[in-house]
């Protein structure tokens, strides 16, 4: 209690000392604030920017691995297999993409017909995978309305399950279990001949689930209607496996039947499916890199684990060099903290010495007396610091965004035209263009609750460092020497 | 009873070449409720005196005992804070508290809690002549007798035995300076308390029990 009043009084009779000292906190606070406060935005424009940029990793043939020796590739699939089971993996896409037509339902006509690629083969597109999810579902593209999606039973026991889109399935008058049946054959009646025995050339799936496909057609010229985004389905892979043996060895007999080949070509989709290659999402975007590096190493020169970090890198820089900046800015700032207010503090002490003197003869810990000068400086601090928040969050503002568009790298890149060759047949493009722009817009400098606990606790530990120097002078005050041979 | 005994002491200081001894082999043992003033020419060593029997300075050859226990067992800053209150001729009083809380300080300090800290402390000061409005001012807006009344009032809060003062009248006029010695003796007498009261001034000694000059570093009784 006593302490307090004695602080009070304190500092009301050093009223022009601390008033300095206030100003010094408020100057420094400023900065202290500009440089978290900068930090801060930049690291979350950094992470908000990988969201945006689709944290997927595409795994991509590289020209060498068309070389592989039968022991190389042994190893390389474990390595590939090994790659998927990763702790860090979140779900994985391994798609089998497949055409099916049917009679009895028709396709979501397009809303432009005027990009139409072919007339000619109205289908559907069966996007197959073997796990229980789909990189898709989880980032928001697919939404199931009803029902669900497929499960591990319904995988291992080859179910035939699909999920079609909700305008699909309004169109054709569908509802959840019931039942639909495709070919992959667009003109089945041809190939009936080359069918066998109990092979009717039709695959029937029981409907467990509708989704809307939030897919974006944007920048896509020239689809099939079985690229609408309407137009897909989804089933387990293993559904499709056995029909799309036989339908193969069928077609097989067919093209040997027109074209006379000699050597017969047997296709097994299994074989297929094990060298497509995984689109991986990780659970923590910031594993990426360090995911990325550790595979690349493994499955070097073979694959390439695509993570579209270029891109990221190129229009991340100036984020990176602003951290930089505002880290600098922040040490700088600390230190300066530390040297000035210990200085000024160190002068104050001096110039109580005579008090700090009468305190020690009357046999007052010297504990306590550095405490209530702890104390006397902390409460200046903090308002100081407080005042400084009204500021510093404009100054922060102001001039982080300054900072920020000094350091963009003026880089101009082709990609987007690049974009359409990637879109167009089966192939999804699962990278995401950011621009500047956008990570422009993701830098906001934001002064939360959070950064204003982390300033105060700043703060109290600059004082508390800024206090050594001056207490270490406290300890080695002499009250005799102070008092008895001053007078 | 003995309240202070200073046995053997002998304090020297090198001055140039040669080590100038101003307390030599001095042993004294000081009465308990009794009025003592240390008499001296200037330079023979009473604040020195003084500050050693006050723990601002460690003896380093001889002992000092307050009731049979040296200030080594005591601890300096322990001896200072619980056992003794000291009145200077300047530089008494905390200047940025008012003269109710430099007295609240001497209060707090002490392991003897005192009750209605306050209460007493208004009583103190009125009773030394300093009254409600002047308690609550900020001491450095007191005349410099004011400011000796608060010191001593104080060293009086602060529940000590023993009282050491340095010159306390140096700087005030006859009138006040005689106002101060009743105070001083009154202590003695009225509350038992030992006073230690280091003066140039005849006027002072002539009003204690025992007069100490201090010659050749040693202390001679004069009555
Ligand atoms: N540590 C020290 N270093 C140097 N000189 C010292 C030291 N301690 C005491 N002295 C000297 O010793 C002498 C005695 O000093 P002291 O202050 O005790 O005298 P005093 O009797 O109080 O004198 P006055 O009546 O003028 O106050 C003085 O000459 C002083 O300068
Ligand atoms: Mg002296």
């Amino acid at each position: 209690m006593n302490l307090i009043k004695n602080v009070i009084a304190s500092i009301i009779s050093k009223k022009v000392k601390y008033l300095i000292l206030l100003f010094i906190f408020f100057l420094l606070g400023n900065f202290l604030i500009v440089a978290i406060g900068i930090s801060d935005a930049s690291s979350s424009a950094i992470s908000i920017s990988r969201q945006k940029l689709n944290p997927v990793i595409v795994l991509e043939n590289n020209k060498e691995g068309y070389s592989l020796d039968n022991s190389k590739l042994q190893h390389i699939i474990s390595d590939k297999n090994q790659m998927l089971k990763d702790d860090r993996v979140k779900v994985y896409n391994k798609l089998y993409y497949m055409n099916l037509y049917s009679e009895k339902t028709i396709p979501v006509p397009m809303e432009n017909d005027e990009y139409k690629y072919s007339k000619s083969y109205d289908g559907m597109q069966l996007v197959c995978n073997n796990t229980t999810s789909m990189i898709e579902i989880f980032d928001g593209t697919y939404e199931i309305v009803e029902g669900r999606f497929y499960n591990q039973q319904e995988i291992d026991n080859d179910q035939k399950v699909i999920l079609v889109t909700k305008e699909f399935a309004q169109l054709n008058n569908l509802e959840l279990y019931d039942t639909i049946s495709f070919t992959t054959f667009a003109d089945i009646d041809d190939m009936q001949k080359y069918f066998d025995n109990d092979f009717d050339g039709y695959i029937e799936f029981e409907i467990i689930g509708i989704f809307e496909n939030n897919e974006s057609t944007y920048g896509k010229k020239y689809m099939d209607v079985r690229d609408y985004p309407q137009n897909t389905m989804l089933a387990p892979f293993s559904a499709i496996e056995h029909y799309e043996d036989i339908s193969s060895l069928a077609s097989t007999k067919m093209m040997n039947d027109v074209k006379n080949l000699n050597d017969e070509i047997t296709y097994f989709a299994i074989h297929h499916y094990e060298n497509i290659n995984p689109i991986i999402k990780l659970n923590d975007p910031n594993d990426l890199e360090q995911y990325v590096t550790e595979y690349q190493e493994k499955l070097n020169p073979y694959f390439i684990l695509n993570s579209n970090n270029d891109a990221f890198l190129k229009y991340g820089k100036p984020l990176d060099i602003i951290t930089y900046f505002a880290d600098f800015l922040l040490m700088f700032v600390l230190i300066n903290m530390v040297i000035m207010i210990s200085t000024i503090i160190c002068i104050f002490v001096k110039m109580r010495e005579i008090e700090i003197g009468i305190l020690l003869s009357m046999g007052i810990r010297k504990f306590n007396i550095i405490l209530q000068m702890f104390i006397e400086v902390i409460i200046i601090g903090f308002i100081g610091i407080s005042l400084s928040f009204f500021t510093g969050k404009i100054i922060a503002q102001k001039y982080g965004s300054e900072v920020l568009s000094l350091s963009v790298v003026q880089d101009n890149i082709v990609e987007d035209e690049q974009k359409g060759i990637y879109s167009f047949g089966n192939e999804k493009d699962y990278f995401e263009n950011i621009d500047q722009q956008d990570i422009f817009e993701n830098f906001q400098v934001n002064i939360s609750s959070d950064i204003i606990i982390k300033i105060y606790l700043l703060s109290t530990i600059i004082v508390f460092i800024s206090s050594l120097i001056p207490s270490l002078l406290i300890m080695i005050f002499d009250p005799n020497k102070i008092l008895s041979h001053k007078d | 009873m003995v309240i202070l005994k200073i046995e053997n002491v002998t304090y020297s200081y090198k001055d140039g070449g040669y080590q100038r001894v101003i307390l030599n082999d001095l042993s004294y043992e000081f009465q308990e409720g009794k009025f003592y003033t240390i008499i001296g020419e200037s330079g023979s060593g009473k604040t020195t005196f003084l500050s050693l029997i006050a723990g601002l300075e460690k003896v380093k050859s001889g002992k000092i005992y307050f009731k049979d226990k040296s200030l080594d067992q005591i601890g300096y800053s322990n001896y200072r804070r619980n056992d003794i209150a000291l009145v200077f001729q300047h530089y008494n009083l905390i200047n940025y508290l008012s003269a109710i809380q430099n007295i609240s300080l001497a209060m707090s300090k002490t392991k003897k809690k005192i009750k209605k800290q306050k209460y007493v402390g208004y009583a103190l000061l009125k009773k030394f002549g300093i009254g409600k409005s002047k308690s609550d001012r900020s001491v450095t807006k007191l005349s410099g007798g004011e400011q000796q009344r608060v010191a001593i009032a104080r060293a009086l809060a602060s529940n000590v035995e023993l009282i050491l003062a340095d010159e306390p009248t140096g700087n005030l006029d006859k009138s006040t300076e005689i106002e101060i010695i009743s105070i001083f003796k009154n202590l003695a007498l009225e509350y038992n308390k030992t006073i230690i009261v280091v003066t140039h001034s005849s006027d002072v000694s002539d009003q204690s029990d025992i007069i100490l000059r201090l010659v050749d570093g040693k202390l001679v009784e004069m009555k």
